[in-house]
């Protein structure tokens, strides 16, 4: 082996020497010493962020949809930009932990946890903005299917209704699949704590989880069952988003690449969010051991290969424009970059498809600064994706008579910037008060990392 | 007679220490073996002999019963029980109900599988497992991997399989005790059905509280309270202080014909029926009759519907002999202006509809009072 | 196998060939030229995509380094000798522009929608792209494949490295020359209909193929004994990628026709009708349930996949399925009704000869697997955990 070059040979995605307690001991531990006082100042900004935007919504429930930036002809402004960014977000987490679970992939061992925590926080967040948006959120259940006074039901036909369902079954999977992967790590919780009470707490959320081989043996089965099936649920759901849009017949959203272009984007935008936050983590909580520089390098490329199907994405999408000589089609794409948001379209352009392309270069895949700013320029330049679809299109459709202009109110603003609050105060919760890596997932590499190394050292 | 032992469980250091040891446990007529480790080791499936799991096969039932399930519910409600008939498509718009099929069949594919695998293949929970009570079971959700001697047959001897267990290299050797089998007491049983009370209590007052308080917060009222007058709203800038206003003299309705007749019996000479004798007109007329006047006149026009024995009002009888020789003309009338507490329905109901309801009533008369040469 | 059942196979593929090629020919004459050049083209367009997907399955083995597959790399390797193959077919294609594209008829010049499309839709670019994308398909043929080929003999890892290298531009090329290929080739035939999801939705139906025609090759050579230590988990794999290229091909094909039958535009929505009404509803529906639901179904669990006789089964279904596939979208330029008779079973017999003939000579050429891939060892290691 020792003659295959340096590029071919496999870096261990443990580093340096540890025991199977020691993984309990430096990552399990953080759930259960106090955190540093920056953790509390951190979680005090961030809840008090997101107390602001929880008090717009409620200013927004009890004065209209007014309030907002809304209005014809851009009937969807702020609230669906951020739920498409929101949902996109959390389809990172699946994407790690399930498909690349599949594919057998160990280096999403040690990062799904955490993956999979953002999941269910943007999701949250996510959630929050169909919610306040559909004019009386006090009526929700109308949504759904149930026999009532009306003598009528939901239109199935309607893709805001498979919207509803989309959303609510990959939340309530995400959080199955989370929990499922808790199980095992929650029993070992109960065996490092000394409290009685949260003993019986641990013992009870692990419904007495003792680690039996067969246990395990069904139990692998219905994870790898749950991954099969959340990847199609993680496919169709942002498949089902993009069919609010893509469904219509309005130039810009009826396109027929949305599907796969929308799931693209969210990995892609959820992957970015992910490199933040572990570029962050891995430093802050010292777990460079277990989250390597290997761990970011391929992150970084998953980054790198989703910018390009995206910039695929988009020439195709500029192409067909022209190709389907539809001179309304046309008109809206020649809007996005050279109307009088041009902004929009430009920055989209240059946060997603020519910014990545910094990360070909190995250095920049593993230098923090370069990967952060790479990964916020995504985020940013998703977001700012979305704003370009809904609000760009929207507001420049087929009659010259019924074009507007759009302008977000500073509830707009605050109630985005209160999402953001909402999960980096969650976030914060979790790195500090749940496993934040599977440990029973990344002990059975240690094993294997640890075998390698000797047999390294040995030769 | 004494109950017999769990199991006597070892503890080894590695997942390659328990896979080699259970072979040389095997191997001194040990057959019943149980291990526990702290994350799945790939190989004790086989070393220890276990079967399959059967579960995807109940969770590709569940998954495919989801999906019939919901494709099944979504014709039935949007093309059978109530055709939605939007964008020019068919009551069968398959394509469009693969969405919410898809997502349904996944939702219980994936909490079969999580709750299947928990609650029936694994049959948790076991709080009175007695390796919960057992210090070992720290350590095994940690870094150590345990092996299980479950007693068979009635030579067992708890020394023999401890000796077994150290010899293929287990430590900290112990003896599981049987898990207790007692039963709840009723002490038990009266706190837990108080607690259950208590929080049926608790749950109960607060939804009724919620339902007195809620419906009368009515968030976002500015669609409904917004300077504007609704309908029949006093106004004081007109002079007649009406907030609506009456349209000039002589205006006409579209599609509406004024009856300029003043009574019964003039609308009888005057008013003639338009419409063709064709059944589909009897159709519209039983439709239509069904809908307004059958709640009073009964769907048999006899006046004897339901509200009758409700209400003091006697609404007319249309199979009498004085409804029989009425003009049809004379019946639009009482239609479209009322008569005595009947009221106008001139509003309601479109010119072409009374006709029809009037050509209904003629059938309805026949019906109940058929002359031979009908019945033939 | 010896020498001589392979000589005997090639002579019978040989004969096979010849009769075709008389069926070929007596299409043109009997038949017309419409019928002709439809089938000229839906041969052109499945070989294509098999060759390009059995380079895309090399390229994604270099660049995923995934161990599993570098046993069975050698078959894909094989059945991409069919690219260069693509260059007379495409030569005598070129006839079909005048005959069948609706944008060479005359009175497209009066089509306002054709009319805007003329600067992509012109003859010198139309040449000129396809010579572009056949170079860039030949030359990556080469950069893939040939030097694999002669790795075997100087087990050199620095060309595993240069190729490693060179895979993900052959990705971007691959995604930009295949979106072409489909716009021109088979989209264009109607050039007043467009969806942007084609280039993807041709590229989802040449990998599945690709597998299947790989999984045929491996089990080909396996079953005479010359995969030594390949094993079920390694065909699981196989099994594996193509439920998921099934998947996705249902996800993409689902997805543009619920779309434009949504939307339901004139001029989206008529390429559908022309695929979807009389005769060609029967193949729409075999369409649906066979290239979906069948391997679907079919593959479902670990022990089919580890099947190989439901495998090889289910591979030339899947096969039988990018015919239909590709027969559903190009034979209605012929217009209305259902075009199947014995011209088509001639263009099948002679390009399945001429194409196992290929294929079979280029099953001789190097070892059956990369011996000097530095990771065959622990590639023929590889366990399911």
């Amino acid at each position: 082996m020792s003659s295959l070059p340096e590029s071919l040979r496999e870096k261990p995605l443990v580093e340096g020497r540890v025991t199977l307690a020691d993984l309990d001991e430096h990552v399990q531990s953080l759930s259960e010493t106090k955190p540093p006082r920056s953790w509390y100042v951190a979680v005090a900004i961030t809840s008090l962020v997101a107390l602001i935007g929880l008090a717009s919504v409620g200013y927004m429930v009890s004065h209209g949809i007014g309030t907002m930036g809304n209005n014809e002809p851009v009937v969807w402004g702020f609230p669906i930009v951020n739920f498409v960014f929101w949902v996109g977000i959390g389809h990172a987490g699946t994407l790690i932990s399930v498909i690349l679970l599949l594919y057998r992939q160990r280096w999403r061992n040690a990062i799904s946890r955490t993956a999979e925590a953002v999941t269910v926080f943007a999701f949250i967040c996510a959630m929050m903005f169909p919610a306040i948006h559909i004019g009386r959120p006090w009526m929700p259940h109308w949504l759904l299917p149930y026999p009532n006074s009306r003598g009528m039901w939901i239109d199935f036909r309607s893709p805001l209704i498979w919207d509803v369902f989309a959303v609510f079954t990959y939340f309530g999977v995400s959080i199955l699949f989370w929990y499922m992967g808790l199980i095992p790590d929650l029993a070992s919780l109960r065996g490092r704590t000394k409290s009685k009470v949260k003993r019986k707490v641990f013992d009870l959320l692990s419904w007495g989880w003792v680690g039996d081989a067969r246990h395990w043996l069904q139990y692998e089965k219905a994870y790898l069952i749950l991954a099969g099936l959340t990847t199609t649920l993680a496919l169709s759901v942002h498949s089902i988003v993009s069919m609010d849009f893509a469904s219509s017949i309005l130039p810009g959203w009826h396109m027929t690449i949305f599907p796969p272009y929308f799931v693209v984007g969210a990995a892609f935008s959820g992957f970015a969010g992910v490199v933040i936050v572990f570029a962050f983590v891995r430093t802050t909580l010292k777990l460079e051991g277990y989250i390597t520089e290997r761990h970011m390098d391929l992150l970084n490329k998953m980054v790198l290969f989703l910018s390009c199907v995206m910039t695929y994405s988009y020439i195709m999408e500029g192409f067909t424009a022209w190709y389907s000589s539809n001179g309304y089609v046309r008109y809206i794409f020649a809007n996005y970059v050279f109307g009088d948001q041009w902004w929009a379209g430009c920055l989209t352009i240059f946060c997603n498809c020519v910014l990545p392309q910094l990360l070909w270069f190995p250095k920049m895949r593993r230098s923090v600064p370069a990967m952060v700013t790479v990964a916020a320029g995504v985020t940013l330049g998703m977001w700012f994706e979305r704003y370009t679809i809904i609000i760009l299109s929207l507001h420049r459709s087929y009659l010259p008579a019924t074009w507007g202009t759009y302008l977000p109110t500073p509830v707009d603003f605050m109630i985005l910037l209160g999402s953001v609050g909402i999960f980096l105060t969650l976030l914060l919760l979790f790195l500090r008060k749940m496993p934040i890596i599977a440990a029973w997932e990344v002990k059975p590499d240690i094993v294997h990392y640890q075998a390698k190394g000797a047999e390294v050292e040995h030769a | 007679m004494r109950k017999p032992a769990y199991g006597v469980l070892a503890l080894f250091p590695s997942a390659d220490a328990l896979l080699k040891a259970i072979p040389k446990v095997k191997a001194k007529g040990y057959a019943k073996l149980e291990a526990y480790t702290p994350y799945p080791v790939h190989g004790l499936d086989a070393a220890l002999g276990l079967p399959e799991s059967k579960l995807g096969i109940l969770v590709f039932l569940m998954a495919a019963f989801g999906a019939v399930g919901v494709f099944a519910f979504e014709w039935w409600a949007n093309a059978v029980n109530y055709p939605l008939l939007t964008d020019g498509k068919n009551a069968f718009s398959w394509p469009a109900w693969i969405p919410p099929t898809l997502e349904g069949s996944i939702f219980l594919g994936t909490f079969t599988a999580a709750l299947a695998m928990l609650f029936v293949f694994n049959e948790l929970p076991f709080f009175g497992h007695p390796l919960l009570k057992s210090p070992a079971i720290d350590e095994i959700t940690r870094d150590r991997f345990g092996l299980l001697i479950v007693p068979s047959g009635a030579s067992f001897d708890e020394a023999d399989a401890a000796a077994a267990l150290r010899a293929a290299g287990g430590a900290a050797v112990e003896t599981l005790p049987a898990p207790s089998d007692e039963k709840p007491d009723a002490a038990w049983w009266t706190r837990t059905a108080l607690a259950i009370a208590a929080a049926c209590a608790v749950a109960g007052g607060a939804t009724a509280f919620a339902i007195r308080v809620f419906p009368t917060v009515k968030p976002m009222v500015n669609m409904e309270v917004q300077p504007r007058l609704d309908a029949q709203e006093p106004d004081p800038f007109f002079a007649n202080g009406r907030g609506m206003r009456l349209p000039p003299e002589g205006t006409v309705p579209r599609g509406e014909l004024p009856i300029l007749v003043a009574n019964l019996d003039a609308g009888g000479r005057v008013l003639i029926d338009p419409l063709p004798v064709t059944a589909r007109v009897l159709e519209r007329g039983r439709r239509q009759f069904d809908l307004h006047c059958a709640v009073c006149h009964d769907r048999l026009g006899t006046g004897r519907a339901r509200l009758s024995s409700v209400y003091s009002a006697k609404p007319a009888d249309l199979q009498s002999s004085t409804m029989r020789r009425m003009a049809d003309g004379a019946l639009y009338w009482v239609i479209s202006r009322g008569y005595n507490t009947m009221p106008a329905y001139a509003a309601d109901v479109s010119p072409d509809d009374r006709w029809a309801i009037v050509r209904y009533i003629r059938a309805l008369q026949r019906s109940q009072d058929a002359p031979e040469r009908d019945l033939k | 196998m010896s020498a001589a059942t392979t000589n005997r196979r090639a002579r019978a593929l040989w004969a096979a060939a010849a009769i075709g090629a008389v069926g070929v020919a007596a299409t043109y004459v009997l038949d017309g030229a419409p019928r002709f050049w439809a089938n000229w083209l839906v041969w052109f367009v499945i070989l294509a995509c098999v060759a390009l997907g059995t380079l895309f399955l090399v390229a994604l083995q270099h660049i995923t380094g995934s161990l599993w597959s570098v046993p069975l790399r050698r078959v894909p390797e094989r059945i991409a000798a069919l690219t260069p193959w693509l260059v007379p077919i495409a030569a005598v294609a070129l006839f079909s522009l005048p005959a069948v594209f609706s944008w060479t008829q005359p009175g497209a010049d009066k089509i306002t929608p054709l009319v805007l499309k003329s600067a992509w839709l012109n003859y010198p670019f139309f040449i000129l792209r396809l010579a572009a994308c056949l170079a860039i398909w030949v030359l990556s043929y080469r950069l893939l494949i040939t030097r694999s080929l002669r790795q075997d003999e100087t087990k050199d890892p620095k060309v595993t490295v240069s190729i490693r290298r060179f895979a993900p531009a052959f990705m971007i090329l691959l995604a930009l020359t295949i979106t072409v290929f489909a716009f021109d080739w088979v989209s264009s035939l109607e050039a007043a209909w467009y969806s942007d999801m084609f280039g993807v939705y041709l590229f989802a139906g040449a990998v599945t193929s690709a597998v299947a025609a790989t999984t045929l090759g491996v089990i080909y050579l396996h079953r005479r004994g010359r995969l030594p230590g390949v094993t079920d988990d390694h065909l699981y794999n196989l099994g594996g990628l193509m439920f998921g290229f099934t998947i996705f091909w249902g996800y993409i094909a689902f997805s543009q026709y619920l779309l434009q039958w949504y939307a339901n535009l004139p001029e989206e929505v008529f390429w559908f009708q022309q695929r979807t009404s009389g005769k060609m509803e029967g193949v729409f529906i075999l369409l649906m349930a066979g290239h979906f639901f069948v391997p679907f179904l079919g593959l479902m669990t670990r022990s089919d996949k580890k099947n190989w006789r439901r495998l090889r089964g289910i591979a030339i279904w899947v096969l039988l399925m990018e015919f239909v596939d590709v027969f559903w979208l190009i034979s209605p330029i012929q217009g209305r009704g259902l075009h199947l008779s014995w011209p088509e079973a001639a263009f099948a017999l002679f390009f399945l000869s001429a194409g196992l003939l290929v294929i079979l000579r280029a099953m001789n050429r190097g070892e059956d697997m990369p011996v000097g891939d530095p990771f065959l060892a622990d590639g023929l290691k590889f366990h399911l955990r």
